[in-house]
């Protein structure tokens, strides 16, 4: 963590870095004879990203024009226009899912953002084993999502499932529950597994912050008489700001496009009560086989989220092209 | 002598106060991983009773591991994975490399908006490709085979590959590759023998990336592959979830032989790689 790279928070400039920013003449010319080398170079991954992520895109974006009924090879697959959209749009999946995704990410965001600072700020304070706490916080992040859902999954289970286990020995609960069969709890318990799973990422991004604020400020802050509160509130927070908004806009996008975690624990149910937007998409596709509407939920989507990349991504475009 | 004994009272406490916070919360957050390795050491019977035993009772059963192994196909879906996910990281990391190099040695027309453009396309909904990739896949009559898998994880590796690449290529100075070039050798050569070596752990940070994107990908596996003896470790995992009753200890010894190499790979590499991956890809 200590090493800087070129992404990481303030990573010292390399020496290099001047140099490539006003090459010598010479050598800014011969790059310039060359330039057709560097196309060579980028047009594999052009290629590959137009041909892999491009076309398809362009592709379903047209299928959600068309009707296309996968098990109904005979019906063909005849130009529609935007029937498919009003379909879904009056649909009542639809606003279910709208309403279930707004939850999902909003519930996840908050959580997230909220123990990922207060986990953050706890394990840059100085003590005796904190380099093995701050390894231990990162274990969530690394383990597979398929094993961590189905290892929550095991501890939802009604009957023999260490949660009830907990609960009832605490005795917050008299009799096990089932988490993930329930309508009223089966967002709920899907909902922690995804902080437990995404907080060490917040966590990770905001320590890395915080270790990058200037002891000086906080130095001269004593002088000044500003209690701890204050250092935190008037110093820290305005000082990772940029970075609690890019850790914010990530969580929220990788949240929204989450399939794993619902799919494995409950495929939506019970009665589409954990049933989101990306769940919608795949079960419009490959349960009621219908691929015009599938895409149709994945474009609506799709255009959701790009507003909501334009409207909050610009710091993290901008970090990103800075560094 | 009494003030100093005070304050180096005070500082232990004030050390022990955070300490104690930081062990409970660590505790808490690995729970569920504990829990993983503990269901997988214990024999059926301890499993499936109430209230729950925490330790298995007859010493640490293995069998679990043995029986996931042989009987349930594990050796078979982790050679897969393996295939897969070293096929997909080696064609990602050496198309990102030329790229990269692209990118950061060559002033190329709309090469930011192109990069940009590389950034954003990994923001989107994954999901949203799915249709189109199975209809064209099974158009293609590839379908149900590795091919399939290995072309989509190369090419969703790709974006963040990129960025990495290029900013580890940028961050060399190019008059190490002028200085090669006076001494004689080529352009290329000058990349081969200068820039790679340079950006070793750069590169590094890259394959781990691809290699673990590869290794934990669901969704498509899901999707495209049908035939058992073609599963990857995670689909693997998924189909020992039974209609009545689930074995969830060789369900979580499989878990942990799904875990180990990418705890072990992030182990070793973990210095280079949070830095690079906290900047934006990688959330589960």
């Amino acid at each position: 963590m200590s090493r800087p790279s070129p992404h990481s928070k303030g990573a010292v400039a390399p020496e290099g870095a001047t140099a490539l920013h006003a090459p010598p003449a010479r050598a800014r010319r011969r790059i310039r004879a060359d330039a057709w080398m560097g196309y060579v170079l980028i047009a594999p991954a052009l290629l590959m990203l137009l041909a892999v992520i491009g076309y398809p895109l362009v592709k379903a974006f047209s299928m959600s024009l068309h009707k296309n009924i996968l098990i109904r090879p005979d019906l063909g697959q005849p130009f529609v226009g935007l029937e498919n959209y009003r379909n879904v749009l009056q649909a009542d999946y639809f606003s279910n899912a709208v309403f279930n995704t707004l939850i999902w990410t909003g519930t996840n965001l908050v959580a997230q953002l909220v123990l990922g600072l207060a986990i953050a700020l706890l394990l840059n304070l100085d003590f005796p084993g904190r380099a093995l706490a701050r390894g231990v916080m990162l274990v969530p992040w690394i383990t597979p999502s398929v094993v961590a859902v189905l290892t929550w999954k095991w501890m939802y289970d009604a009957q023999f499932g260490i949660f009830n286990d907990l609960l009832v020995r605490f005795g917050v609960i008299e009799r096990g529950v089932a988490w993930l069969g329930n309508t009223g709890t089966a967002m709920t318990a899907i909902i922690i597994e995804s902080i437990w799973k995404g907080t060490p990422f917040v966590f990770v991004m905001l320590l890395a912050a915080l270790q990058a604020v200037p002891g000086e400020l906080y130095d001269s802050a004593k002088v000044d008489g500003a209690n701890s509160f204050q250092r935190l509130r008037f110093i820290t927070l305005p000082v990772i700001r940029p970075t609690m908004l890019i850790a914010a806009t990530l969580t929220t996008i990788f949240t929204f496009n989450n399939f794993n975690a619902i799919w494995l624990m409950t495929e939506g149910g019970p009665l589409r009560a954990t049933e989101t937007l990306t769940i919608l998409v795949y079960k419009r596709a490959f349960q009621a086989f219908d691929m015009g509407e599938a895409t149709t939920v994945g474009v609506i989507t799709f255009v959701m989220l790009l507003l909501f990349v334009i409207v909050f991504g610009r710091q993290y475009v901008r970090s990103q092209m800075e560094s | 002598m009494d003030r100093f004994a005070g304050t180096a009272r005070f500082v232990r406490t004030h050390k022990l106060v955070p300490m104690a916070v930081a062990f409970v919360v660590c505790f808490i957050f690995a729970i569920p991983f504990l829990w993983m390795i503990l269901t997988s050491i214990k024999p059926t019977s301890e499993l499936f009773s109430t209230p729950v035993r925490f330790f298995p009772e007859q010493g640490v059963y293995w069998r679990s591991y043995v029986e996931v192994w042989n009987s349930g196909n594990f050796d078979r879906y982790f050679f897969n994975s393996v295939l897969v996910a070293s096929v997909a990281t080696f064609g990602s990391v050496a198309i990102s490399i030329l790229a990269g190099i692209g990118f950061a040695r060559y002033k190329l027309i709309g090469s930011n908006t192109l990069l940009l453009g590389v950034l954003l396309s990994q923001l989107f909904p994954l999901v949203l490709l799915v249709p189109p990739f199975y209809t064209t896949m099974r158009d293609m009559g590839i379908l149900d085979t590795h091919l399939s898998l290995i072309i989509a994880y190369v090419s969703f590796a790709l974006p963040f590959s990129i960025w990495m690449l290029t900013g580890y290529f940028r961050s060399i100075p190019v008059e190490l590759e002028e200085s090669a070039m006076i001494d004689g050798t080529s352009r290329l050569g000058a990349y081969v023998r200068i820039t790679l070596p340079l950006a070793g752990p750069g590169i590094a940070a890259t394959l781990i990336y691809c290699f673990i994107l590869a290794w934990n990908e669901f969704l498509f596996a899901t999707t495209f592959i049908s035939s058992p003896e073609l599963r990857t470790l995670p689909i693997g995992l998924q189909a020992f979830i039974g209609q009545y009753q689930t074995d969830w200890n060789l369900l979580m010894a499989g878990a942990v032989v799904t875990t180990l190499p990418v705890v072990v790979l992030f182990v070793f590499l973990q210095r280079y790689l949070v830095a690079g991956l906290t900047a934006g890809a990688v959330k589960g």
